[in-house]
């Protein structure tokens, strides 16, 4: 799933995130670094993803290239 | 199930018209009722506490009793009692104020022990008795409780067991000077404590209530909360940690969280978010952490919990 990458993005991203972050949280951060991606289609995927994980709704599919936008900006840094 | 972002918007709104800069606080209060839950406000004097319960209880529409809570009270001016009706020659019970859906206990802390523990049995099993008579409380029922945070003379500080019962503790501080400036120019002109009406019905509530109940939560974020809990526990600034039914109440509280968010099931920002104002208030922190890190606080200590457990992601 893009978002497990997306966490390990994070962590080596900010190393000073602590142990206890939640996703939402890793990506307001990303968010005031990086307001140029696309956010709106970000969150979408991540409520997706949130309801897949923790509502039981069935797994998202299809393509995400804003996720793999995300992660490149991530990586890109690094 | 139909989740209900607008009834939050809707209450946020309406309590907004009389209390400046509330909206977290206001959410804190309908967070607790849907699940049903107790709420103590704390804060320094004047600081709108008061007049965020009564507009709070106004807004939805359902009975409501104020109580000023004095050191001369007795638990029969709460709860009520038996008085000899001369008429049918028989004593009968008459009903105290607690017999409301919200209740509100100004100042809880300014009664003695004995008048606070009356509230005990109501607010644990919405029941009242008295020698051995029982009579159910109205639901919903709500114990918003306010408290001084600053006087020590002539208080009586609620016992760990009573904070327990609280589902939600909110701390009110001093407004910005931005909200300042509002509050001094909306009394200036009077509070229409009129301007509030009553915006939720009988049945919106009802319905609101049934579902927040069937708001799921997955046995990782139940998991997730055990382990705050644990975390409570074993930090060794903390003499008291969170009781089991301090997590029982986080549960709740979360599914109501998610449910005024528009959601069917509960996330680990729910539960974080949650936390301190559910966990801080029954931690006993030991007298040592207190001397040694003078600022440290219960707040900061649930905190850093929660910085430290990983949620589920």
């Amino acid at each position: 799933m893009a978002f497990r990458q997306v966490e390990y993005a994070v962590k080596e991203r900010f190393p000073d995130m602590p142990e206890g972050f939640t996703m939402r949280e890793a990506l307001s951060r990303v968010r005031s670094l990086e307001p140029g991606l696309s956010w709106d289609q970000i969150e979408k995927s991540l409520e997706a993803y949130e309801e897949y994980r923790y509502g039981g709704a069935l797994h998202p599919s299809g393509e995400h290239p804003e996720l793999a936008e995300l992660l490149r900006s991530l990586r890109r840094r690094w | 199930m139909v989740a209900l972002p607008s009834l939050r918007d809707k209450v946020l709104e309406e309590v907004g018209k009389v209390v400046v800069s509330k909206q977290r606080e206001t959410e804190l209060l309908l967070i607790s009722l849907l699940a049903r839950g107790h709420t103590l406000i704390e804060g320094v004097p004047g600081v709108s506490k008061t007049l965020l319960a009564k507009s709070f209880s106004e807004c939805m529409g359902l009975g409501f009793r104020r109580v000023q809570f004095t050191p001369d009270m007795l638990p029969l001016d709460i709860i009520g009692g038996f008085v000899f009706n001369m008429k049918d020659r028989e004593f009968e019970f008459r009903k105290g104020p607690i017999f409301t859906n919200i209740l509100l206990a100004d100042e809880i802390n300014r009664s003695p022990p004995k008048v606070q523990s009356a509230l005990l049995e109501s607010m644990q099993e919405h029941q009242v008795t008295v020698e051995g008579h029982t009579e159910g409380l109205p639901s919903p029922h709500m114990v918003i409780a306010t408290q001084n945070s600053v006087e020590f003379q002539g208080v009586y500080p609620l016992p760990e067991a009573q904070l327990d019962r609280f589902m939600l503790m909110i701390g009110i501080g001093y407004p910005s000077a931005a909200d300042e400036n509002a509050i001094i120019k909306r009394n200036l002109t009077g509070i229409d404590t009129q301007a509030i009406k009553s915006i939720v019905g009988p049945k919106e509530l009802e319905r609101a209530l049934r579902e927040v109940a069937d708001v799921k939560i997955s046995d990782e974020l139940v998991d997730y909360m055990a382990r705050l809990a644990a975390e409570t526990r074993a930090d060794e600034r903390v003499e008291l940690g969170a009781s089991p039914r301090a997590m029982v109440h986080l549960s709740h509280a979360a599914r109501a969280k998610a449910y005024v968010s528009g959601r069917s099931y509960v996330i680990p920002d729910d539960i974080k978010e949650l936390a301190v104002y559910v966990i801080a208030h029954r931690l006993k922190l030991r007298q040592r952490s207190v001397l040694l890190e003078g600022t440290v606080t219960s707040e900061a200590v649930v905190r850093e919990i929660a910085d430290r457990v990983k949620p589920p992601r």
